[in-house]
């Protein structure tokens, strides 16, 4: 079991989504073996905050970066916490992760092949074909900048 | 405890309002697919209703009378038609052509408009069935109000003949000034005919005028002869008879004249006489034409006011005399049937009053009636005196109102869902509202403008005026005398400083070092003072 999941079950079911989203991004960004700071700009900067939520919102980066569970068990989660009727905020996830992936202009094998358990986790797509995962991305290009 | 609810709503919007849109959208089908079923259960009403009466006026149901069934199927089509109105309203909210939205319009405004008449029409059949318990006491109300109507109040009654009475006498009055007018208007032209004529004749003129001089002549004549009488008499010598001779003479000759004078008047007044014979025999026709129009339209007149007396006036004048006679049972007919008005109206009261529309008629009448229709309402009014028009009026007014919020409130409600669930609201919700290019920030901004130009008015008006006059004063002039003083004249006075100069001076030291013993001064070594001062 996830101590980090733990840790933050009693808060509202909105901020566990958020946290859920962060734990989801530092993993992505973790899974090749290096968390740039370019990185963390741009997930600060996809999650809109105040600037006295800055700090925690790193610790929480932080935390999701350094925790051991598998990305598949967080998503699993985050899944059961949104419902599977909620499809677009699902392929919203996925675009921002997309996104992180692809803010470094490399996309490294082990950042797609989390993409591709998260897609198919949530349920968003049947198979881990990236050409689907990309074009779930491509919906939501206007507001992550997704090229 | 960490909350990060304000990051959700800001990094996915949608989802703090699409929930909310979606049990719109469910609220709005709920609405819609009610609004079918009413439908529905008219459509099924309508095809019942046909076998029944069908059953009734052939006490055998026939297979082969389709129409009701007919009925039925359009109005199943109606309700049909409520459930294509959430998909119309979200065409219409996505669509990207202007000409697709006004087509989406018109289709929607077409079904809300079937969907209104679906409700009209299922309140129409309750209001109907609920007024029908009432509606029977009422006709017999009615009834009894006719009855007493017709028979009236006796003095009303007879006001009112005395009044028709005096109507008809006064037409007839005015055919008889027709006839005297008629009348006048023959003599008139009788005279003008004459006129006319004796102006038409210039001989006549001149022969009443020749005649007119003869008859001057024949005057002038006989006063000669009574001149020359008077002078026969009056000779007193005259002995020769010469004179009265003379004069006798004379006399003879003028009544010669005299004589042939009277001839040519007489024949002067015979060609008169012929000229006016003739003339009359002349105008004998025009005449004749004339009094006999006169006469002809005379007589219709005539004709006319006899018809009119023996068709209206004496009916109504036996009319009268008889209501006279029969006045006392008359009256008691009237309160019989007043008895039977006042036991009546209790009934209706009775019955009207547990009825909702009737009550909601009243207090419309007694409301909305006094204020927005300028209607006058006695303190007693009841249920009773509530008319047709007041019914359907409330009906209308309250049913036809809720018909037309139910027909369209599910199109409204499905729009507000599809707008809280569109993520392009978020996005035109964070866009400033009033940018400065726009009508409407131009349109407020004229606003600000009109408050300031009045503000500046109202405050420029207020302030007291300051009005510039040159008022001469004297003023005492001082003329300032011009004060001698002594000039103060500085001068510069050198004053001698204190000057310190460093100079080296040799002073002998003992000492027994063999170096400096040993050593010889140069004499011409002088050491020079620097330049510097410190």
């Amino acid at each position: 079991m996830s101590q980090l999941w733990d840790k933050y079950s009693r808060a509202d079911k909105q901020t566990i989504v958020i946290i859920a989203v962060l734990i989801l991004s530092a993993k992505l960004c973790i899974a090749d073996g290096h968390f740039s700071q370019v990185e963390e700009d741009e997930i600060l900067k996809i999650i809109p905050h105040e600037k006295y939520q800055r700090s925690l919102l790193i610790d929480i980066l932080e935390e999701g970066a350094a925790d051991k569970t598998p990305i598949q068990e967080d998503a699993r989660r985050l899944k059961k916490l949104i419902g599977p009727q909620n499809k677009p905020f699902l392929e919203f996830i996925i675009a921002v992760l997309y996104r992180l992936a692809e803010v470094d202009h490399v996309m490294s094998e082990e950042e797609l092949r989390d993409i591709q358990i998260v897609a198919v986790e949530f349920g968003v797509v049947r198979a881990p074909l990236m050409k689907q995962i990309r074009t779930i991305a491509l919906k939501f290009k206007k507001k992550l900048n997704i090229v | 405890m960490v909350n990060l609810n304000n990051i959700f709503n800001k990094f996915y919007p949608k989802a703090t309002t699409s929930p909310a849109g979606k049990k719109l959208i469910y609220m709005a089908w709920a609405i819609e697919i009610t609004v079918a079923m009413v439908g529905f259960t008219i459509a099924y009403f309508m095809v019942q209703l046909g076998r029944e009466e069908t059953l009734k006026a052939t006490s055998q149901e026939t297979s082969s009378n389709v129409e009701y069934y007919i009925i039925g199927l359009a109005f199943f089509v109606v309700g049909l038609m409520e459930l294509t109105k959430i998909p119309l309203a979200t065409a219409l909210y996505y669509a990207a052509r202007t000409y697709w939205k006004i087509i989406f319009f018109i289709a929607l405004i077409a079904v809300n408009f079937s969907t209104f008449e679906t409700i009209i029409q299922g309140f129409e059949l309750s209001y109907n069935k609920r007024l029908e318990v009432v509606n029977i006491e009422r006709n017999k109300l009615e009834k009894l109000r006719d009855e007493l109507k017709t028979l009236g109040t006796p003095e009303i009654l007879e006001n009112k003949l005395s009044q028709e009475i005096n109507e008809i006498q006064d037409k007839i009055n005015n055919l008889n000034s027709e006839i005297s007018k008629i009348k006048i208007e023959e003599n008139n032209a009788l005279s003008q005919l004459e006129n006319e004529n004796a102006t038409a004749n210039p001989k006549k003129d001149a022969l009443e005028k020749k005649l007119e001089r003869e008859l001057n002549t024949l005057n002038s004549y006989r006063d000669e002869k009574s001149k020359q009488l008077l002078a026969l008499q009056s000779i007193k010598s005259d002995f020769t008879g010469r004179k009265r001779r003379a004069i006798r003479e004379e006399i003879a000759n003028i009544e010669e004249n005299i004589k042939s004078q009277q001839k040519l008047i007489r024949n002067i007044e015979d060609k008169i006489e012929n000229i006016s014979g003739n003339i009359q025999s002349q105008n004998i026709p025009k005449i004749n034409k004339i009094k006999n129009e006169s006469t002809i339209r005379i007589n219709e007149i005539r004709n006319q006011i006899t018809r009119i007396t023996n068709t209206e006036l004496n009916p109504k004048q036996n009319e009268k005399s008889r209501l006279a006679e029969n006045e006392t049972s008359n009256n008691e007919k009237i309160e019989n049937i007043q008895k039977q008005i006042d036991e009546q109206r209790k009934i209706v009261i009775d019955k009207a009053s547990s009825n909702q529309i009737y009550r909601l008629a009243l207090m419309i009448k007694i409301g909305p009636g006094q204020w927005f229709f300028d209607e006058e309402v006695s303190e007693d009014i009841s249920e009773a005196e509530l008319t047709k028009e007041d019914i359907d009026k409330a009906f209308w007014l309250w049913f036809g109102f809720l018909a037309f919020i139910i027909s369209i409130i599910g199109t409204l409600v499905a729009f507000a869902g599809l707008h809280l669930m569109d993520e392009r609201m978020h996005e035109i919700r964070n866009k400033p509202i009033i940018r400065k290019n726009t009508f409407f920030y131009r349109f407020s901004k004229m606003f600000v403008l009109i408050n300031r130009y009045l503000a500046s008015l109202i405050t420029s008006t207020l302030k007291p005026k300051t009005i510039e006059k040159i008022v001469e004063k004297k003023v005492k002039v001082e003329v300032e005398k011009p004060v001698y003083e002594e000039k103060i004249v500085y001068q510069k006075v050198e004053v001698p400083k204190e000057v310190t100069r460093k100079e080296i001076v040799h002073v002998p030291l003992w000492t027994q070092d063999p170096d400096l013993l040993s050593k010889q001064i140069d004499p011409s070594f002088v050491e020079k003072p620097s330049k510097k001062k410190k």
